[in-house]
């Protein structure tokens, strides 16, 4: 039905199209930066001869006509999907905002991209000989800055005028910090994660449940600019390792509450115009589901751990998986993760993406809940077979496909004092379907029925993924053990209310754990412990409470050796998926990225990256 | 004519309100609210974060308060801008204080915005992308149609109908992908994504520079939401031209 013409045009425009694609991107330059730069200004040699004395060298140099600077440094990434929440470090809660609260904003303590506790804005800190005490000694020359759109560069916040009107720059201090934990914990601020920095400050949980008003009563105390004292609960090994949570980073009170020359903006202190930080990197524009742009605060004082980022700017555009790849593809990102596995298999498949593929560790565990009061799950004989009956690799391969790894237990490794299988191998459930029958025959002939009589459910939330794991289990748990189980899938906040009800929890159900800081006291005992997230004290969650287990991950909190903790938390582990199973793990997450390969970058296994390590080569 | 438009206008207020009941009632009839997460939440923070929002009022005190928020204006000395609570779309200054109208309240997902910034900010890309559409599906399909209805039974015909075929079969979450991957991934010509224009808005929906980059970012999106609806103009025009054509005045006419 097409035209001739028509015809021979659609073949010139395939043809056009393959051999566009074949042209190669030209390879980046590097522009070497002349030092001279002060000379550019200065071309008349009638200004020159005045200042010959200071700058004899340059007037040779004069005679070269000054090179163009070198562009800016942008690094483009993609970290959606979807807008930042927020980017106010008391109420941040996923990984979207808590990646730029840590680049704009540094706690008292930081995590190396291993995991490590490492000086932040406190460049040391004492212990009390009772381990309660702690007293962080800050850095003082670290200002508040901002972005100003009129000189178009970011500047140092001033203080108010003092009695002669002269300003001076707002520094971080101690009493910067006392505010903002305090603030936090205020039961009117509603911060999603004081319920961590509760647990383990002294004085904290009852202010934050609204029982106390008082805030001397709360163990944080600034006794002077330089030196914040901070008295915890527990002599616990993770204490340095809490304070340091985002949480508990600076916010600038005056921009919040308002002083003397300061116009108060409230919960607007965040937005693009306002903003106040004091991190490597500032904010320089914000438009909500679009794009976020971060600049290089040239003010940050360049500490050992924490150096003055390479980059010069950082545009973030928020978008879902599938159009940042194409961005990827098209050459507008430098890097981007959270991959489809649609994509994965292709990207496997090419050899230049391939090469730019790298699969790390992500700190989550997936992992299948049992109600250990609900009936035929309340035998330890049908959960460890349930357990053992799980082909976890099987799952990873055709299913999940990320190079995921098959979860021997609860805790993710990479955690600090979190057992490996390397060191562990024999610890915790493996896939064996024989020993999976065996021990469920045995519960069968007691109880004197069949394997297809037995009545069980699995519920997970609604989403295409968990479906197609969940439809999997239930397969092997058919061949393997002859059980006929049953699905039932529910929206997620729906689901969250379900699982933690007493009376309504199911026999098996789906959940996962991401690290809110990376210790294994994150997930033995703040999720799986009694009193726990996934183990209330009112009942629902796992309804379980065993008391070797407790004994042993509350002797691992104070344990203070490495060794001996991660072997504490080994036993709990231990009793936690096999002598009295609350689960059956399934998988550690991973995380798999593509990068340029013009980009030198480094790999975080916190969940956020350490953009000031990252380097690209200049715009043209 | 001005009696029915106010008709109109009515049914459209009783709708809306009838509509907005509806969805206000379902919303809270789901059982979980808008805080619950995996973590937990003291009761007190709970507390809290219902009287903030109102959640622990009786639901018809709620309604009302949202529906007074948005239909009636007030007065205000508190300087407009500062509080994520009182946030109205007009603020008009009247002597010390300001006139202020539409507050749709605080959002759930974001606590240093309200709805009306996400209107502020979302709605004009909404109005633009869809005006360019609407213009280029008319510009396509209305001389497609009257070429192909003048031209009856030749190459033009055929040519513009089995083009309307096309644009009515293809959906746009296929002709997105593949204008995607071929203008933006494989030729790089285009933007893959993103948008020209960046708040604030001329007038509230008009982008304030227009130039060639505005266009880059416009034509893919354009182009695949336009192109369905100008396959139905053009299958319209051509129908309707043809009915009128063979009408005795047009004889007349030609004569």
């Amino acid at each position: 039905m097409l035209g001739k013409k028509m015809s021979i045009l659609l073949v010139a425009v395939l043809a056009l199209s393959m051999v566009l694609s074949a042209c190669a991107a030209p390879a980046p330059q590097t522009i070497e930066r002349v030092v001279t730069q002060v000379v550019e200004k200065q071309v008349e040699k009638t200004v020159i001869q005045t200042q010959v004395v200071e700058k004899k060298v340059e007037v040779m140099v004069t005679a070269v006509p000054s090179p163009k600077p070198a562009g800016p440094k942008i690094l483009r990434v993609a970290q959606g999907p979807g807008d930042i929440p927020t980017l106010d470090p008391g109420l941040g809660e996923d990984t979207h905002s808590i990646q730029w609260v840590n680049e704009m904003t540094i706690g008292l303590t930081r995590l190396s991209d291993d995991t490590k506790v490492v000086p932040g804005m406190a460049s040391s800190w004492d212990i009390s000989t009772d381990g309660l005490t702690y007293t962080f000694h800050l850095r003082d020359n670290v200002p508040w800055v901002k972005w100003d759109a009129n000189t178009n560069q970011v500047i140092k916040v001033q203080g108010c005028p003092d009695a002669d009107g002269k300003t001076a720059d707002r520094l971080v201090t101690a009493q910067d910090f006392e505010y903002s934990i305090l603030r936090a914990l205020k039961p009117e601020t509603a911060s999603p994660y004081a319920y961590v920095l509760s647990f383990a400050i002294a004085g904290a949980d009852d202010f934050n449940t609204g029982k106390v008003t008082d805030t001397t009563t709360v163990g944080v105390k600034a006794i002077d600019p330089k030196t914040l004292e901070v008295t915890f609960k527990e002599a616990a090994a993770y204490n340095a390792n809490i304070i340091g949570l985002w949480t508990a980073h600076a916010v600038p009170q005056w921009l919040i509450a308002g002083d003397d020359c300061t116009e108060a903006r409230g919960e607007r202190w965040i937005e693009t115009g306002f903003n106040q930080s004091y991190g490597p990197f500032a904010l320089k524009e914000w438009v909500h589901d679009a794009n976020a742009t971060f600049v290089k605060n040239p003010f940050w004082p360049a500490t050992p751990e924490i150096p003055s980022p390479k980059v010069d700017e950082i545009y973030e555009v928020f978008l879902d998986p599938s159009p940042a790849f194409a961005e990827y593809e098209a050459g507008n990102l430098d890097w981007t993760r959270d991959l489809l596995g649609s994509d994965l298999d292709r990207i496997k498949g090419d050899p230049t993406l391939s090469k730019e593929l790298k699969i790390a560790p992500s700190m989550s565990t997936y992992y299948y809940g049992f109600n250990t009061k609900a009936p035929l799950v309340d035998d330890a004989r049908v959960r460890r077979a349930l357990s053992l009956a799980i082909d976890r690799q099987a799952l990873i391969d055709n299913v999940l496909k990320a190079n995921q790894e098959p979860a021997g237990w609860f805790c993710r490794p990479g955690l600090a004092a979190c057992p490996t299988p390397k060191d562990y191998p024999d610890l915790g459930v493996k896939y064996d379907p024989a020993k999976a029958k065996q021990i469920l025959d045995e519960y069968l002939k007691e109880k004197n029925t069949t394997a297809d009589k037995l009545d069980l459910t699995l519920m997970f939330n609604t989403s295409s993924g968990h479906q197609k794991i969940a439809e999997a289990v239930q397969q092997m748990w058919k061949t393997n053990l002859g059980l006929d189980v049953k699905l039932v899938n529910q929206e997620w906040k729906v689901y969250l209310k379900t699982t933690k009800d007493p009376k309504n929890t199911p026999q098996i159900f789906r959940m996962g754990w991401n690290l809110d800081y990376p210790d294994a006291n994150n997930f033995d005992r703040e999720v799986a412990a009694f009193g726990g997230s996934q183990n209330p004290k009112e009942g629902g969650g796992f309804n379980w409470k065993n008391d070797k287990y407790e004994e042993l991950v509350k002797a691992a909190a104070v344990e203070l050796d490495p060794k001996k903790r991660t072997d504490l938390y080994s036993q709990a582990e231990q009793v936690l998926v096999w002598d009295d199973p609350a689960m059956a793990p399934i998988y550690w997450y991973t995380r798999a990225s593509v990068t340029k390969p013009y980009v030198q970058r480094t790999f975080s296994n916190t969940g956020d990256e350490h953009y000031e390590f990252w380097d690209v080569p200049a715009a043209k | 004519m001005s009696r029915y438009i106010i008709r109109r206008l009515l049914w459209m207020m009783v709708t809306l309100m009838v509509v907005s009941m509806i969805t206000f009632g379902l919303m809270h009839a789901v059982p979980g609210g808008p805080f619950d997460q995996e973590k937990p939440v003291p009761k007190e923070q709970l507390a809290n974060l219902n009287a903030r929002y109102h959640l622990n009022e009786p639901l018809a005190k709620q309604y009302a308060m949202y529906v007074s928020d948005i239909m009636l204006p007030r007065y205000s000395t508190v300087k407009p801008g500062t509080s994520v609570l009182e946030d109205y779309l007009f603020n008009i200054p009247v002597g010390k204080g300001w006139i202020e109208w539409m507050n749709f309240g605080p959002t759930y997902t974001s606590r240093s915005r309200t709805v009306n910034d996400i209107f502020k900010q979302q709605l004009p890309v909404s109005i633009q992308l869809g005006t360019m559409a609407f213009l280029l599906s008319f510009v396509i399909g209305v001389p497609l149609g009257i070429m192909a209805a003048l031209k009856q039974n030749t190459f033009w015909d055929y040519f513009g109908m089995s083009l309307a075929i096309f644009g009515v079969s293809v959906p746009v979450i296929v002709l997105g992908p593949i204008l995607v991957w071929i203008f933006g991934v494989a030729l790089k010509w285009l933007p893959p994504t993103g948008w020209g224009a960046k708040p604030p808005f001329v007038f509230g929906i008009l982008p304030s520079h227009v130039d060639a980059n505005y266009f880059k970012y416009a034509l893919m999106p354009v182009i695949a939401l336009g192109l369905g609806s100008s396959a139905i103009l053009a299958r319209l025009t051509r129908a309707s031209l043809l009915q009128v054509v063979r009408e005795d005045y047009i004889r007349t006419a030609r004569a």
